[in-house]
């Protein structure tokens, strides 16, 4: 996906969050033409300090970090209008960590094995305040809104509209914003704004499939 | 194990001084009234408390498990039945009485040491999960704390009878009052030590079961890393002078270590997601392709799956042929039901009606073999966006357009 960056103007700046040193100064020297990165952290309680003092427009934040792991940090900013955008990034590819992170505030997720274009496309993304969804991050969401709600759970937050599902099953397959709109007759923004519908609805909704995702990994953590 | 080993658990040492202080106590109280006879009776009650202090703790280790939980409960049963025996035949002497009173107060505080211990665990655990677990969370907590409260009254229960017991001896002096005031010191000494002294015991047992598993998991993972990821690592630096290979080698780990750690490398190729991503792996490694492969559930290998599967790597070697270094996506949703998997590229594309009659790739290995087994496949380029090929079985889930 990389029908160009929209709106927004200047340099991103950027605070990378993971435990890996060498993972961090990596990212640091592939986006040092793109990006400011203005800070760096381990832990979840380095990035809430670093963050907060720096306040980037944008956060690259693992999802697997000592003390918590990536969620802590999105808990901490949760509901905080003046917080950054926090785009996660992981080499796990497993539902059940990238799920509660979009969950729990991060607009976006990206493979570490992501390629420098697309993670610069993925970070003006998410820094001009729209969702990114990597194709895998599609499928996921696709399958935990797959199954039939409960019939007392009836809720427009607990399914998705057959636009937003078709919108989405091409995100999967990897086709571009602007590819989709062709495919559908609609415009790209009109694309953009089911795609930030969806993450909306992951956001608040309540389906039994999302949550069983968290109790299963409190489960496995004991 | 050894007296100088117990002497080391500080719950075993607190049992051990707690009883003996006790039983002084009541010695020095007793001697002062009934003189050398009574002070021996009391002196051989001596041997209890000990005894008390060294098979608690044994008897906790042996019944840790599920079952022996349970059988902690018969210790109160078996106490209260001794005490009834001895309640109704007693006629003189304050040895057996006390005796079961001691032994009554012992089970009780493992009654509640046990009890606590469980909820302590509980908590530990949820203070380690993040505030999203905690939130989302379902787990079964005891309402009541009906264990403790048995311990608390049997304790109680234990009190009262020693004081019975010991009481006509001293009806008519005033160390009547001086003894209930040392029993019942001695006993809210022993609740206050005790308990948490043998939570922290027993939960420095369980910390411990639970170093000896993560390091029976470390050596599990070690040796599949050797076996794996170090070979590989091997082969990377062997070939370090042609950067193809390197990434090659490091994608084909990447994939195996990921199908490791998601637990499908056992399922082997018996599924037609483990089927899919062998071949995907296979095209990768010989064609120099890099493919992103997201697949959502899964159905047995069949016939008509091992066609799909075939039908894959000929849209894969496509994509591989006519969009080299072009990132393709594959992207495929299986159930019993059907399945559908997609191919895409974002190569140059091509016009399909361009494309003479003769390059039977596409339509025999292609669309021939997916109607063979009674599937479709579809076709879908246009100059400069790309290529995808969807291939779909039975009732196919998502396929809402071609």
């Amino acid at each position: 996906m990389s029908d160009g960056t929209a709106g927004g103007g200047g340099r991103p700046t950027l605070v990378i969050v993971d435990d890996h040193h060498l993972f961090r100064a990596g990212v640091r020297a592939e986006l040092a033409d793109a990006c400011a990165v203005v800070g760096e952290a381990a832990t979840p309680g380095e990035a809430i300090a670093v963050i907060s003092a720096a306040a980037p427009d944008v956060v690259l934040l693992d999802v697997h970090l000592p003390d918590g792991g990536g969620i802590a940090v999105l808990e901490a900013f949760r509901g905080r209008a003046d917080g950054p955008a926090f785009l996660a990034l992981s080499v796990s590819d497993a539902a059940e960590d990238v799920v509660p992170m979009v969950r729990a505030g991060a607009r976006g997720y990206v493979t570490k094995t992501i390629d420098t274009p697309a993670l610069l496309d993925a970070i003006a993304r998410v820094r001009d305040g729209e969702p990114y969804f990597s194709p895998r991050l599609a499928a996921f969401v696709l399958q935990a809104f797959s199954s039939p709600p409960a019939p007392a759970a009836d809720d427009e937050l607990d399914q998705l509209t057959p636009r937003e599902r078709e919108v989405l099953h091409h995100i999967a397959r990897g086709y571009a914003y602007k590819a989709i709109g062709a495919r559908l007759g609609i415009s790209p923004r009109t694309v953009e704004s089911h795609v930030g519908s969806v993450l909306r609805k992951l956001q608040l909704s309540s389906r039994h499939e999302l949550s069983h995702w968290a109790a299963k990994r409190g489960l496995v953590d004991r | 194990m050894t007296l100088a080993s117990r002497w080391r658990d500080p719950a075993w040492r607190a049992t051990a001084l707690i009883g003996l202080a006790l039983l002084l106590a009541l010695v020095v109280a007793l001697a002062g009234r009934g003189g050398a006879r009574v002070a021996a009776v009391a002196l051989a009650g001596a041997v209890v408390p000990v005894a008390v202090a060294v098979l608690i703790p044994a008897a906790l280790r042996r019944l840790r498990g599920a079952e022996g939980r349970s059988l902690l409960l018969a210790i109160p049963v078996a106490a209260a039945a001794l005490l009834l025996l001895v309640v109704v035949s007693a006629d003189r002497g304050p040895l057996l009485p006390l005796t079961v009173a001691l032994l009554g107060a012992g089970a009780g505080v493992v009654l509640i040491g046990d009890e606590l211990r469980r909820r302590t665990a509980g908590a530990a655990a949820r203070a380690e999960r993040s505030p999203w677990q905690r939130m989302t969370a379902v787990e079964r907590v005891r309402a009541l704390p009906w264990q403790a409260a048995a311990g608390a009254l049997l304790i109680g229960w234990s009190t009262l009878l020693g004081l019975g017991a010991a009481g006509p001896y001293l009806a008519d002096t005033g160390l009547a009052l001086a003894l209930l005031v040392v029993l019942l010191i001695g006993m809210a000494g022993l609740v206050l030590v005790l308990v948490p002294l043998l939570v922290g015991a027993a939960a420095r047992g369980d910390r411990d079961r639970l170093l000896r598993a993560r390091e029976d998991e470390r050596l599990r993972v070690a040796a599949h890393l050797h076996d794996s990821v170090l070979q590989t690592l091997a082969l990377v630096q062997r070939q370090a002078g042609d950067p193809a290979a390197v990434a090659r080698l490091a994608r084909g780990q990447e994939r195996a270590l990921r199908a490791w750690m998601a637990g499908e490398a056992e399922l082997g190729a018996a599924t037609l997601a483990g089927a899919l991503h062998a071949t995907i792996e296979e095209v990768e490694q010989q064609q120099r392709l890099e493919a992103e492969v997201t697949v959502l559930g899964d159905r047995p290998l069949d016939e008509p799956g091992r066609a799909l599967v075939a039908a894959a790597r000929e849209a894969l070697r496509n994509a591989a042929r006519h969009a080299p270094g072009a990132p393709v996506v594959v992207f495929a949703e299986l159930s019993e039901r059907g399945a559908a998997v997609y191919v895409r590229d974002e190569g140059p594309g091509f016009d399909l009606a361009a494309v003479p009659s003769e390059r039977r790739g596409v339509r025999d290995a292609i669309v021939g073999r997916m109607a063979g087994v009674g599937g479709t496949a579809s076709v879908d380029s246009a100059a400069g966006e790309g290529t995808e090929v969807a291939l779909r079985l039975g009732d196919a889930i998502g396929g809402s357009e071609g």
